[in-house]
């Protein structure tokens, strides 16, 4: 459980980094991409396809940070309606159903990236491969995050029941 | 009434989904960008294609059509060809450089002579080569769609000779043989997407743009541009295909007449491009754009880079082939 | 699996509370599995549907309104707006909508729009003691404008399709968006006298640095002038560089994050380099949440188109009368219905091609019916269940979405009201056609 545990919360500080710096490069290469415009009258090829790709990788490592604190967004009014064990037992179904999704989605994604390796992304040439990796990853990290989860609450209550 | 010029085709896909499907006919999807216009050659492969393959088939298979990119883009219709999700695609040839790079060659800046030039390689052996090259990929090419030259539209002052690209700001497509061709004739050239074209060229944040005459009547482009300089720096090809998931479904009169029906069709619709090309410009004057001869001998020197780059990375089997065609 | 059961399974999943984007996407995938699609397609289309250069201005103008909101020039523009219209009733809300469909119609995104005015606008509207839900509201039903009001891809989309003048379809898309953002602050001003929201004489503050800013809140001061025109510089430089061809709509986010950035450091000096990567990383996060509802929502129209479920539905609809009366009402209704699943580009692109045979029996000029099209579009982006500009406005309100949704239903219904006028009275908006 601790070892999960910190696993877990070190994926997630560490994907935190990694989606703060792939804004900051956006941002400054896009930025450049203007300024080229004007001041040396080039265009470049690549730039946007790089940044659209990095916004690709926020989405989806992003989407496991949203999991591990609870923030994606849903519809909650059944969860404001219901207490004590209704509650929980919903809240053990939208997990499940999570964890369904994570499993088919990680499944899917490892098995499209034999396709996409041979094929290169338009401008920069990289494998489609590498770019399209961050879904099963994703997943993946999303799934540990949700067995934390689920172990978590339930140790929880155990301890509280004892 | 108000929509004037073009109309679209009256929905031919839609009337053959009214009719009940006699059950045993086999349901093939057929995708493509492009949008639904009848002068639009994606189209009219996908309309004729759709009736050949039905009468001649006996109504064995019907032929469902996906245009206007519902089913996805270029390059993911492709992928789709991969994955089998669809049975046939009518793509752009430039996409297809990414799965197969060869493909690249036809992007090659000055590369045609003009359309005999293009009909004599359509007919070639190495024509059917390159065809091949993509079943490795997993998708099979029946044959390519010569749709003429792409030119370049800017407004303002007029583009009359290479030295008025000078430090023009031209959109370009996503691709490095286009930005480091129009980087070799001395413009800037812009990669940008599609969808902030027209925008772009209405504001004035682009000077102009480069595409074939009849995209630049179809996409209306004639509404925020004044000029068309015949340019015609690249030729396009469009491609037809069909997933080699499908293909080996098929039994071999089947695929021979599947292969043969499309080559017929590319074959054809070449043609009338090549018709349609002065009737295309004809409307575009009749919008309100001025047209301009450009001397193309100058800019063939000047893209020279752009071969040699090409060479390193590339076979140069399929350019060697189509410069003795000439 | 049927149809039927595909959108219950969808209902199921997001009754029960699990994320939306992992509602229209599992059941997405089910489908494809139920169905013997090959799955591949799911992580393509999951993409393609955020590989969309017209959509990296969500995160550019989320944190472009979250540097603005931190930075201090949020805070200023919103002092200004209560400044000016403070002491009318509903004001800051008709500010709000106003603002929304300025800024809506550059971006050309609602949920960029919703993202950007909805961080800077709410704050400033709860400090005035509007109602939070009522703030979230107005800038969820507002943000959609943009759309219509050019430019606008959808404009571009319709107009190729169907060979109609794009030029036309921007004039008339002009009143269009007004006769859409007039209901709105009709709508505003009536909810906002009935509730008693007026804005406040003194702003509570609602950011810690411009404690003595707030102190002087009914004076301006030479400095405080200076300040506010360099928080103005930021709507000024959106606005002026798109139309003046400096940049593209999506990179004058990009500019935007510049300016707040180099204002917020360098002239107010209330950001530092030490809350900078924060601030990227909740602006990386809100991002997350939005874009991977889209991702997930791509998937969930490309089963529809794959499986022609648009049309099926259409077509039996359209089955039902004859009127044009009758049959305006119905392709209004199913439109509104569709923008409930699909999001806007899909819509147009499958609905356009189905819907243009009766528009041309029916004798319909095609710029209104394109105008149709778009207004409906736009105002999906709002409905319940499925509407990201109401997402979106809850996400940076921090509030849920069906509390959100309980106070967008009148503004929905005016704009509902605006759809008739714009369908039943096409001189309304084809006068400058
Ligand atoms: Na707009
Ligand atoms: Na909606």
């Amino acid at each position: 459980m601790k070892i999960i545990l910190s696993v877990s919360n070190l994926l997630d500080s560490v994907i935190k980094k990694i989606i703060s710096v792939l804004l900051m490069i956006m941002t400054v290469v896009l930025f450049s991409q203007i300024i080229a415009r004007y001041v040396m009258g080039t265009g470049l090829s690549w730039s946007e396809e790089l940044v659209r790709y990095m916004c690709v990788w926020i989405i989806f490592l992003g989407a496991t940070c949203a999991t591990k604190d609870g923030s994606q967004i849903s519809v909650t009014a059944l969860d404001e309606m219901l207490r004590g064990i209704p509650k929980k037992i919903l809240s053990i179904i939208q997990m499940i159903f999570a964890v369904v999704y994570g499993v088919l989605l990680s499944w899917i994604g490892f098995g499209a990236l034999e396709f996409a390796k041979f094929q290169k992304s338009p401008n920069m040439g990289v494998s489609m491969g590498l770019v399209y990796s961050v879904i099963p990853i994703a997943m993946i990290i999303m799934l540990i995050h949700l067995v934390t989860i689920f172990l978590q609450k339930n140790i929880a209550a155990e301890e509280a029941h004892e | 009434g108000g929509g004037n010029a073009s109309q679209p085709a009256n929905n031919n896909n839609q009337a053959s989904n009214n009719q009940p499907s006699s059950g045993k006919a086999t349901v093939i999807k057929l995708a493509h960008m492009s949008p639904e216009l009848p002068d639009d050659a994606y189209h009219m492969f996908a309309l004729r294609y759709k009736e050949a393959i039905e009468s001649k088939t006996n109504g064995r298979f019907e032929v469902e059509l996906y245009p206007a990119g519902v089913l996805g883009k270029d390059r993911e219709l492709a992928e789709g060809l991969q994955y089998g999700t669809v049975d046939l695609a009518v793509i752009t040839s430039s996409p297809m450089g990414n799965f197969v790079p060869a493909f690249q060659t036809l992007d090659l800046p000055f590369l045609f002579d003009n359309w005999e030039h293009v009909y004599r390689f359509l007919e070639s052996d190495a024509a059917e080569e390159l065809y091949k090259e993509t079943e490795s990929a997993g998708i099979i090419t029946f044959g390519l769609i010569a749709r003429g030259p792409r030119s370049v539209t800017n407004s303002g002052k007029a583009i009359e000779s290479v030295e008025g690209l000078k430090g023009m700001k031209i959109r370009v497509i996503e691709s490095s043989i286009f930005v480091d061709t129009f980087t070799a004739l001395g413009a800037a050239p812009q990669a940008m997407s599609w969808g902030e074209v027209f925008t772009a060229l209405q504001q004035g944040t682009i000077d102009g743009h480069e595409n074939s005459i009849a995209t630049i009547n179809n996409e209306r482009v004639y509404e925020v541009q004044d000029n068309v300089s015949l340019t015609e720096h690249i030729f396009a090809f469009t491609t037809a295909h069909a997933s080699k998931m499908f293909w080996d479904t098929l039994s071999a009169e089947d695929q021979k007449l599947f292969k043969e029906t499309a080559k017929e069709i590319t074959i054809q619709i070449s043609k009338e491009q090549e018709k349609a090309e002065e009737d295309f410009l004809g409307r575009l004057k009749a919008a309100g754009m001025n047209i301009y001869e450009i001397d193309r001998a100058p800019m063939r020197e000047m893209v020279n880079s752009v071969y040699e780059k090409f060479a390193k990375s590339n076979t140069d089997k399929y350019f060697k082939a189509i410069e003795e065609l000439k | 699996m049927s149809t039927g059961m595909f959108f219950a399974l969808t209902g199921g999943l997001l009754i029960v509370g699990v994320p939306i984007a992992i509602t229209v996407g599992l059941s997405s995938i089910i489908y494809i599995l139920a169905e013997g699609i090959k799955v591949q397609i799911v992580v393509q289309r999951l993409f393609a549907g955020v590989d969309v250069t017209a959509l990296l201005a969500i995160p550019f103008f989320i944190l472009a309104g979250d540097l603005m909101g931190k930075g201090g020039i949020g805070y200023r523009l919103v002092r200004l707006a209560n400044r000016a219209v403070g002491n009318i009733t509903g004001g800051l809300a008709i500010v709000a909508i106003i603002v929304s469909m300025f800024f809506a119609a550059i971006s050309g995104s609602g949920v960029a729009t919703a993202a950007a005015i909805g961080g800077i606008m709410i704050p400033g509207m709860v400090a005035a003691k509007y109602d939070k839900s009522f703030s979230a509201a107005v800038i969820a039903s507002a943000a959609p404008i943009g759309v219509i009001i050019p430019p606008s891809i959808s404009f571009v989309q319709y107009g190729v399709l169907t060979g109609t003048s794009i030029s036309d379809l921007y004039k008339a898309g002009f009143p269009a968006g007004f006769i859409v953002g007039g209901a709105l602050m009709l709508t505003a001003y009536l909810i906002s006298k009935k509730n008693g929201y007026k804005g406040a004489d003194r702003l509570e503050n609602t950011h810690a640095k411009s404690e003595a800013a707030v102190a002087a809140d009914n004076k301006y001061s030479s400095k405080d002038i200076i300040e506010v025109l360099w928080a103005l510089g930021t709507p000024f430089i959106i606005v002026g560089g798109v139309f003046g061809g400096l940049f593209t709509p999506t990179e004058s986010a990009v500019v935007a994050v510049v300016y707040a950035l180099l204002v917020g450091l360098f002239v107010f000096k209330e950001l530092n380099f030490k809350n900078l990567p924060e601030i990227f990383m909740n602006s990386a996060l809100g991002s997350a949440r939005i874009m991977f509802i889209i991702a997930n929502a791509t998937l969930f129209s490309w089963v529809m188109a794959y499986e022609r479920i648009p049309q099926i539905i259409m077509e039996s609809m359209l089955a039902l009368s004859d009127s044009k009366f009758v049959l305006l009402l119905i392709i209004n209704f199913i439109l509104l219905i569709a923008g409930c699943f699909m999001e806007t580009g899909s819509i147009i692109l499958i609905a356009t091609p189905l819907l243009l045979p009766i528009m041309q029996f029916l004798n319909i000029d095609l710029v209104h019916f394109g105008i149709i099209m778009t207004v409906n579009t736009a105002i999906g982006l709002t409905t319940p269940p499925f509407g990201v500009c109401l997402f979106t406005t809850a996400n940076v309100a921090k509030l849920s979405v069906q509390a959100v949704a309980s106070k967008v239903w009148w503004f929905l219904l005016a704009m509902i009201i605006a759809l008739m006028i714009i369908t039943y009275v096409p001189q309304a908006i084809l006068f400058l056609v």
